[in-house]
């Protein structure tokens, strides 16, 4: 059984989210925003690598951008494999999150 | 802002490429940049820069990190398997690295000689712009290279061709009677030179003025060796020194003692301008000043000399003998003249080192494959365990490598234990000065690796190639696995030996020719003859009194004529061997054609010469002091003779110079230069009255008996009638074997040489047999058991090798036939190749190895079969 970790599962979310946008520094990006912690790059592409030798992810290349020099990007998206395994996880997350009352979050994040 | 400055530095971008993961490396510079203009935009430009920076920086050690961590857990294993390996098979370990030292410090010996040869002439700090003035002089059939130029030359081309800014030229007067107070000596690095001279040169002044010192004529600046032979620890500075008792000189300077990478050498320096008061030749045609020039730096060389060909047509005076050209002083030494200079021999050398070395090198890879099978249970397992061939590769280099670090480590030590002997084999002063020697230390480094390399690629590529199913499954047997492998074997074996039978033959034939050159019969006899300058030498006759020289002479022989020890004494104008005069154009005999172009020698003499020599006449008789007319008369070689192709000589009129008179002998022909040249035709006259100021020198012939008593008794009465010369004198056999000093240095190297590349071949075969004798231990005692002789087994296990050893000889003999042949047509006179050397190296080869082999495999065939039966 292929194991995720936490941050391999967190980056798995961001790709299914941003769909055909979800390159290297869009990830970063919705990441940061989400999570409040500022990554490097290597941190987002060494999970992104594993996920994608273990088949949670495929990829394709995208358009080039004057922005990044005349580089095309390299989009993730998220495979069959990736989607079950993120049910899975979705699954036994709330399971184990069962009865947490709402209000908490809500104290935590004012 | 344009397009250009928005984006990151482009060095650093390849280089943050280099250490991305290769497979999408692109897209992720493209992120990178993304971020780049990201933070260019919110924090500015200095912060998107140092951010890249350190992303680059953070990007080359996580790199290095990576690959090192890795790398080095590998490394480490492969240093500990080769130490338990080379522990284990402690012999072929000895053989290996004792192999590999010897060829290494072989090579540390010849780079340092290189790196002390290259050194030459570079301490100048305006090395790179000064030149030599070569002289390419045309007399009709003879074209001579010279570094001697006409006196007007320096001068003028400094006031005519803008690109040379300075000058200086150097003289030297020829050996110099130097005198201070009651100290008296002859001196032979007198020279005479152009004030400029300290200016150009870096020879430093420790007293005087460098601007200053040579400035008046009876200026004098001489070493600091000098000064301390001299003065002792007096200050010389303002001191007078005198030559032959008559000239004045007063130091003016003091310099360092001159490197000995130079080739300029001097120990005293006169000036120009005194030499040419003293009647030094000054017009175009007396080549005899060596000139030196300063250039614009940055001046194209090439098109400078064509310059200077064209430029010296235009000087009528020179009468269009001279073709002058400028050569880059540091190339002085390396090149000489015409390419003779120490390039030479360095690449000859170095040859040699080498291979010594690959020598060694193949007896590390015979070895290494020969022990395969003791290790390939170890490769099976290593690639079981996932390593690729690329990692079984890389461990047996780095393998050999170690061996090759342990060997020089070795090396070092070899080469400071034997750097004096060899500093002394090479004639050189050589230093291991670490500071000096960087080219060295880099050089062998890279030495060093390759030969690891080299030594470890036959049996990285053969021992990678084990199949692991095979090696685990059971003992190797190389004769079915791998049957190409031992034919290999076999070509590097018998290879050594073409080397070292090459090597052997080479030697044997230096010895050989250089017997020849000491024994031939050089039609003089040139033992127990000594000889001696009765005044000093230097080109400056003027002051020499004919009478007074002639009566010296006279005086000196009638009282040593005395001596029953002294045979004879006789009186020439110059030394055979040294500089004698050479003639082509004022030559004259009966039937003389105009067209004849012929060069003669000569050399005046006085009439006991001949006799003192013990040349032989072969027709006519010897100049007689009865007959007054033979001041005019000649005597020729046999050389001379044919090249006038008079049929009856005798009594034939003939000229030379300004004197005409009759042949009245030939002698037959002597050598009187060295056995390199043929012997050229010789015209031999008598000294006339106003000649002997130019008498120079005296051959005493002696009696062997008593030598140390006669040099007594003739310095006792040479100090009685000549006080105002010191009695110093030489052997003529010493000076002749002097002349052959390169030729003996070469055939000591090369014994050595030879001695280490036979002492290596050996080793290694050595290994190789006792290995053969191993691995071959039960089917020994099985032969044994069934009846086998010993002899049969020790033919048995060295049959294969002997054989080796004799087809490297078929091969090794015509190559070595090449090299000697080349070589021995250096000389005029040389020996013949006679095919005994080439047996005689074949079989002293062949007795070596056989001596080698016989010690291992008569132990093993000895050996009790039942031991050998319980074995493994």
């Amino acid at each position: 059984m292929k194991t995720i970790s936490k941050r391999e599962e967190q980056i798995l979310v961001a790709v299914w989210q941003l769909k055909d946008q979800a390159y290297l520094l869009a990830i970063k990006r919705h990441l940061s925003l989400i999570l409040g912690a500022d990554w490097t790059v290597g941190a987002i592409h060494k999970p992104l690598m594993k996920l994608e030798k273990e088949g949670f992810v495929g990829s394709y290349m995208g358009n080039a951008t004057s922005k990044r020099g005349g580089r095309s990007k390299k989009i993730y998206s998220i495979t069959d494999l990736g989607l079950e395994a993120l049910k899975t996880i979705k699954k036994k997350h709330d399971a184990l999150w069962e009865g947490f009352p709402e209000i908490f979050i809500k104290n935590v994040e004012r | 802002m344009n397009q250009k400055k928005d984006s990151p530095p482009a060095v650093g971008e390849k280089i943050l490429k280099f250490f991305l993961p290769s497979d999408d490396s692109i897209s992720i510079a493209g992120d990178y940049e993304e971020l780049f203009l990201e933070i260019l935009q919110t924090k500015g430009k200095v912060r998107a820069h140092l951010w890249y920076w350190i992303q680059i920086l953070k990007s080359i050690w996580g790199g290095i990190s990576v690959q090192f961590n890795w790398s080095l857990a590998m490394f480490k294993n492969y240093i500990k398997v080769a130490i338990r390996n080379l522990k284990r098979h402690k012999i072929y370990a000895v053989i290996n690295i004792t192999g590999l030292a010897l060829g290494l410090a072989c090579c540390v010996l010849i780079l340092l000689w290189i790196n002390h040869e290259t050194s030459y002439d570079r301490f100048h700090t305006q090395a790179d712009n000064l030149y030599r003035v070569v002289n390419d002089l045309d007399f009709g059939p003879n074209q001579i290279r010279t570094a001697g130029s006409a006196f007007p030359l320096g001068p003028a081309m400094k006031a005519e061709i803008p690109e040379i800014l300075e000058f200086s030229r150097f003289w030297r007067a020829g050996k110099m009677l130097v005198t201070h107070r009651e100290k008296r000596f002859y001196e032979e690095g007198f020279y005479f030179t152009d004030p400029a001279c300290l200016k150009m040169f870096s020879f430093p002044l420790i007293k005087g003025d460098p601007e200053t010192a040579l400035a008046s004529p009876s200026s004098l600046v001489i070493t600091q060796d000098m000064a301390l032979k001299y003065f002792g620890h007096e200050d010389p500075l303002g001191k007078t020194i005198q030559t032959h008792g008559q000239h004045n000189y007063v130091v003016s300077g003091v310099a360092e003692n001159i490197p000995l990478n130079s080739h300029l050498q001097f120990d005293f320096l006169g000036s120009m301008e005194r030499a040419v008061a003293m009647g030094a030749r000054t017009h175009w045609t007396g080549w005899l000043y060596r000139t030196y020039a300063f250039l614009q730096p940055g001046t194209d060389l090439k098109q400078l000399n064509t310059k200077l060909a064209a430029w010296i047509k235009t000087k009528d005076s020179d009468s269009g003998q001279s073709t002058y050209f400028l050569q880059p002083l540091t190339e002085v030494h390396l090149y000489g003249l015409e390419g003779e200079g120490a390039i030479r021999s360095l690449i000859f050398f170095s040859s040699l080192a080498a291979l010594v070395l690959i020598i060694a090198c193949i007896n590390y890879m015979n070895l290494a494959t020969a022990a395969a099978g003791s290790r390939a249970k170890e490769i099976g397992l290593r690639k079981v365990v996932g390593a690729s061939r690329n990692n079984i590769t890389k461990q047996f280099l780095s393998e050999s490598v170690i061996t090759a670090l342990l060997a020089l480590f070795i090396s070092f030590l070899l080469v400071w234990l034997f750097l004096p002997v060899f500093s002394q084999l090479s004639g050189k002063q050589l230093n291991m000065n670490p500071t000096q020697n960087l080219f060295v230390l880099l050089g062998i480094s890279a030495i060093t690796l390759l030969t690891g390399l080299l030594a470890g690629s036959y049996p990285a590529w053969f021992l990678s190639r084990y199949r692991p199913a095979r090696t685990l499954k059971g003992p190797l047997l190389h004769r079915k696995t791998d049957k190409h492998s031992p034919t290999l074997r076999k070509i590097l074996v018998a290879s050594q030996f073409v080397l070292t039978i090459v090597l052997i033959i080479f030697t044997a034939m230096v010895n050989k020719q250089m017997n020849h050159i000491r024994s031939k019969n050089l039609g003089f006899d040139q033992n127990h003859l000594i000889y001696m300058q009765i005044r000093g030498g230097g080109d400056l006759w003027e002051r020499f009194d004919a009478e007074s020289l002639w009566q010296k002479y006279t005086a000196l022989k009638y009282e040593l004529s005395q001596d029953p020890a002294i045979l004879d004494i006789a009186a020439a104008t110059c030394l055979p061997f040294g500089r004698l005069g050479s003639e082509h154009g004022y030559l004259d005999w009966d039937g003389k054609s105009p067209e004849d172009e012929i060069t003669m020698q000569h050399m005046a003499i006085d009439t006991s010469f001949i006799k003192t020599f013990k040349l032989e006449l072969s027709q006519g008789r010897n100049f007689s002091e009865a007959s007054p007319s033979d001041t005019n008369n000649f005597i020729l070689n046999e050389t001379a003779l044919s090249a006038t192709g008079l049929a009856d000589p005798i009594g034939g009129r003939f000229r030379l110079l300004d004197k005409s008179g009759e042949i009245i002998g030939i002698v037959k022909d002597f050598n009187f230069a060295r056995l390199h040249h043929k012997i050229d035709p010789l015209v031999l006259h008598l000294m006339p009255y106003q000649y002997w100021q130019y008498l120079q020198y005296v051959f005493i012939r002696v009696d062997s008996n008593n030598l140390p008593q006669t040099l007594a008794s003739i310095e006792e009465k040479w100090d009685r009638i000549i006080p105002e010369y010191p009695f110093e004198f030489n052997f003529l056999d010493e000076t002749i074997d002097n002349l052959y000093k390169s030729e003996q240095r070469l055939g000591t190297i090369l014994q050595v040489f030879t001695f280490l590349a036979i002492f290596i071949s050996c080793f290694g075969l050595f290994g190789l047999i006792s290995f053969a004798a191993e691995q071959r231990t039960k089917e020994i005692g099985i032969r044994k058991v069934l009846g086998a002789s010993l002899t049969s087994i020790v033919k048995l296990l060295s049959k294969e090798l002997l054989g080796l050893v004799v087809l490297a000889n078929v091969v090794a003999w015509p190559a070595a036939y090449y090299f000697v042949n080349k070589w021995l047509h250096n000389f005029a006179s040389r020996t013949g190749i006679g095919i005994g050397i080439f047996i005689y190296s074949g079989a002293l080869a062949l007795a070596i190895a056989m001596l080698t082999i016989s010690f291992q495999s008569l132990k093993a065939a000895a050996a009790d079969p039942v031991d050998s039966l319980r074995y493994e």
